[in-house]
């Protein structure tokens, strides 16, 4: 494959009305990156799921050296050369990685799988694309960018020409993120097409040859990038350039103590475990703890939500022990929280965007003009928070930017007392981020508690922190640290250094 | 339009087409056949009334079946509760007519000791739900097949009645009242309307039909929303259970007054495949339930007059399952969008 070519590509969704690619056309060249970029809502994930024969196009053609194609489903794109890496880990842990590189397409034997030769073919294509994950490994003992790798070699399995990442970076750390950068360029540089969609201007910038520009489903511009600067870029995708700058708040020393957490340690050993957590929140403060993936991010989240228990040590909310709250309780009225695990905890998929709107408030309706009360609520809900789609159509029609204001929306209007917020801003472009921030610090001036977890630095600007905490290899550290723009590693070493 | 709505369509356009499908096959004069299955009952008031009078207690096992998915309880109980129900039902009835009760007393205590009988037998399953949903399925399967074969040893043993050849309780006298003498309709379709309606507007205009909904598709999510889940996890078993056992009293009360050996006849298993064509949703449960017990009347009665086999249906209904459950059958209405 020399050259794909996108002729006049349009496509609507009927179930929320949203015209989601308007009349785009571009090309794509053998041996570059070609990086689609757009804010939330501007029609590049549906382009790559088009390109992928994910969804089939209302109208326009696709050309793979001049000749029409048309796919109807993944499998057809395959044949055809194309590899689609979607924006969320689709995998199944419980295989092995040699397994889950040739799902679908096993090496056999007579009718049975060869396992043997899965695996010698697993080894081979890992080493021959200078990947360094282990396929004897269950997936669900990988790391985040194990998981992206291990994506990017199954489409490399079908021998594929043209590769497509759909926001690759978004569960991934800093580190993880130049290890995958490598080997896209080194993907690139074997002749292949490389299609990277995100919003992130700084990694476009790091990564593509060429740039197309989306908003609102209509193709704004297409761009060399060495011919564009970050700030102009900027301003094209988002209209705006965000400060990074850390603010820190003082906090009052007399307020009285919300959450106590005293000596937490975790059942389990080796990583994600947390060793000896102790830490208090007062109130009306706001305060940050931030993790690369492993160091018990994840275990903090679920011991202070109540959803595991810790081998030892206390967490209080009001001077009372977590579990001594009744679930009405504790999630009903105490604790507003945005999970990280936004597809299986933090939405109620196959229902309605109008009853993932509701959340809490139906706990506080009757069923008197319950159905006027919870479209009321909902239509105001998606207004204040930019939120495009329709009330009756299921939530996953949303895009992935959409559900996440309306996770973040929805905790935000709720009248709980502490509010904990886990990686908060995954998947938003630089204008949703903002707008938040700013319902955030809002939330903060009317005192209210908050608790952010997150793995990616970005996340800790513009608002005004009391405390900031670095969770590494399961120990809390406080950052002291007075610099105003950071990186993990900075904190990592600042802290261990200190 | 509504996926119940889909499926109805694609249900009656199937079961006209099997119909006439297995008519031509199976009979002589298929087309008098087929044409009699359609016309019949709305020329004959009899078979009117059956349909009717048989689609109640479908109607009221359909809601059961609701209930109990829609929490995501996937209880398969249903004919045991039913069957268990009717036992209940006669044996009360039968021993209050001993005692020389009235009537009306004897209806109401037997009907509402049948239910809370049916609903008893959900407890074990609530329990189980409450701890581990997944093992849902397979306990009240086996629960269900094990009220069936005690049942039916108790209506051919210690309950059976000896003065007659029927492998059946004692019957009694008292039956449920009628509402108009010009066309004999007990009560039954009338309470299974009030149900549906009842349930129809707990699922769409309360909260907690909305909160039961969403803990039935994510327990998860509703948990962190600060939902009664604790509630939610064993309640709709037991209302499911009632919802059966009120069937299966009406059953008895309206017409039998005893129980046969083997009465229930697969009613629990047609309430789960009815449930499915309306797509969970109370409001196409009459319409699915009318549509079953259409074609189980008619074939009885097409049998009766030795047209076609009455194990037609089971093919028929499995065959219409099998389309509705099918992806590929779902259709779409699609606007087309010229190209710009």
């Amino acid at each position: 494959m020399k050259e794909l070519k996108l002729r006049s590509i349009c496509k609507e969704f009927h179930s929320t009305k949203t015209k989601a690619l308007i009349d785009v056309s571009c090309s794509f060249y053998a041996g570059s990156i070609h990086a689609l970029v757009g804010e939330n809502g501007a029609g590049k994930s549906t382009l790559a799921r088009i390109l992928a024969g994910v969804e089939k196009p209302d109208s326009g053609n696709i050309l793979i050296d001049n000749k029409e194609f048309i796919f109807h489903n993944k499998r057809q794109a395959e044949k055809a050369g194309i590899g689609f890496v979607p924006q969320y880990p689709a995998v199944a842990k419980n295989l092995f990685v040699f397994e889950q590189l040739y799902l679908g397409h096993e090496p056999t034997r007579f009718i049975f799988t060869n396992r043997k030769e899965c695996i010698r073919k697993s080894h081979e294509l890992i080493s021959t694309y200078g990947f360094s994950v282990d396929p004897l490994k269950k997936i669900a003992d990988c790391s985040a960018s194990e998981i992206r790798e291990i994506e990017i070699l199954q489409a490399l399995s079908n021998n594929i020409n043209m590769l497509i990442l759909d926001e690759p970076t978004t569960v991934l750390e800093k580190h993880e993120c130049a290890k995958l950068f490598q080997i896209i360029k080194n993907l690139r540089d074997s002749g292949k097409i490389i299609v990277y969609i995100s919003h992130r201007v700084s990694e476009i910038l790091e990564l593509a040859d060429t740039i197309t520009i989306l908003r609102n489903g209509k193709m704004l511009r297409n761009v060399e990038a060495h011919n564009i600067a970050k700030i102009e870029l900027s301003k094209i995708v988002a209209g705006n350039i965000k400060e990074e700058k850390l603010q820190f708040a003082s906090c009052n020393a007399n307020a009285n103590s919300v959450i106590n957490v005293s000596h937490v340690i975790t059942k389990e050993g080796g990583a994600g475990s947390l060793y000896d957590i102790t830490f208090e929140v007062k109130e009306n403060e706001c305060i940050a703890i931030v993790g690369a993936d492993g160091n018990g991010l994840e275990s903090l989240e679920n011991i202070l939500t109540g959803f595991e228990k810790p081998k030892s040590g206390l967490v209080t909310y009001y001077g009372k022990s977590i579990s001594s709250y009744t679930i009405k309780e504790l999630y009903g009225n105490i604790l507003g929280y945005v999970v990280s695990d936004r597809e299986t905890r933090g939405l109620c998929f196959h229902e309605s965007v109008l009853y993932n709107c509701l959340g809490k408030k139906l706990n506080t309706l009757d069923y008197k003009q319950c159905s006027k009360k919870c479209r009321q609520y909902a239509a105001k809900l998606m207004n204040d928070f930019l939120i495009s789609g329709t009330l009756q159509a299921p939530i996953e029609t949303l895009s992935g930017g959409n559900r996440q204001r309306l996770l973040l929306g929805r905790v935000l209007t709720e009248n709980c007392r502490i509010l904990l917020f886990a990686n908060p801003f995954q998947g938003l472009d630089n204008s949703s981020r903002n707008l938040f921030c700013k319902k955030l610090v809002e939330s903060y001036i009317h005192r209210k508690t908050i608790i952010l977890l997150t793995n990616d630095i970005d996340d800790l600007y513009e608002i005004p922190w009391s405390k900031l905490f670095v969770l590494y290899r399961g120990m809390l550290y406080p950052y002291t640290g007075s610099s105003n723009s950071l990186s993990m590693e900075m904190l990592m070493t600042g802290v261990l250094h200190a | 339009m509504h996926k119940a709505a889909k499926r109805i369509i694609i249900a009656s356009f199937s079961l006209a087409v099997l119909l006439l499908v297995v008519c031509v096959i199976f009979s002589k004069q298929p087309f008098q056949v087929y044409a009699l299955f359609i016309i019949k009952p709305f020329t004959n008031m009899r078979i009117l009334r059956t349909i009717i009078e048989n689609t109640a207690p479908l109607i009221l096992c359909g809601l059961g079946v609701i209930v109990m998915f829609r929490s995501g309880n996937y209880s398969l109980a249903g004919e045991g509760q039913v069957y268990s129900a009717m036992l209940g039902t006669a044996v009360l009835a039968r021993y209050l007519e001993i005692q020389n009760f009235s009537a009306g007393i004897e209806l109401v205590f037997s009907i509402i000791g049948g239910t809370i009988l049916a609903g008893v037998m959900s407890i074990p399953i609530a329990i189980v739900g409450s701890y581990k949903r997944d093992n849902v399925l397979l306990i009240s399967f086996m629960l269900s097949q094990a009220i069936v074969f005690i049942v039916d040893g108790l209506i051919a043993g210690p309950l059976r009645d000896l003065s007659n050849n029927l492998v059946a309780t004692a019957s009694f006298a008292a039956r449920l009242p009628i509402i108009s003498s010009s066309f004999p309709l007990s009560i039954a379709p009338l309470i299974a309307i009030v149900a549906t309606l009842v349930q129809w507007f707990f699922f769409e205009h309360t909260p907690s039909g909305i909160m039961l909904t969403l803990y039935g598709r994510n327990a998860v999510y509703a948990r962190l929303q600060g939902y009664p889940v604790w509630i939610f996890s064993w309640i709709p078993v037991i209302i499911g259970g009632l919802l059966h056992g009120l069937a299966g009293s009406l059953i008895v009360t309206a017409s039998y007054g005893r129980v046969i050996r083997g009465m229930s006849g697969g009613i629990g298993w047609n309430a789960i495949g009815i449930a499915l064509i309306a797509a969970n949703k109370p409001a196409f449960i009459p319409l699915a339930a009318l549509l079953f017990t259409w074609l189980d009347t008619m074939t009885q009665y097409t049998s009766a007059l030795g047209y076609i086999s009455f194990t037609n249906t089971i093919v028929i209904k499995a065959l219409i399952l099998l389309f509705i459950t099918s992806k590929t059958t779902e259709f779409h209405i699609k606007k087309r969008i010229p190209a710009v």
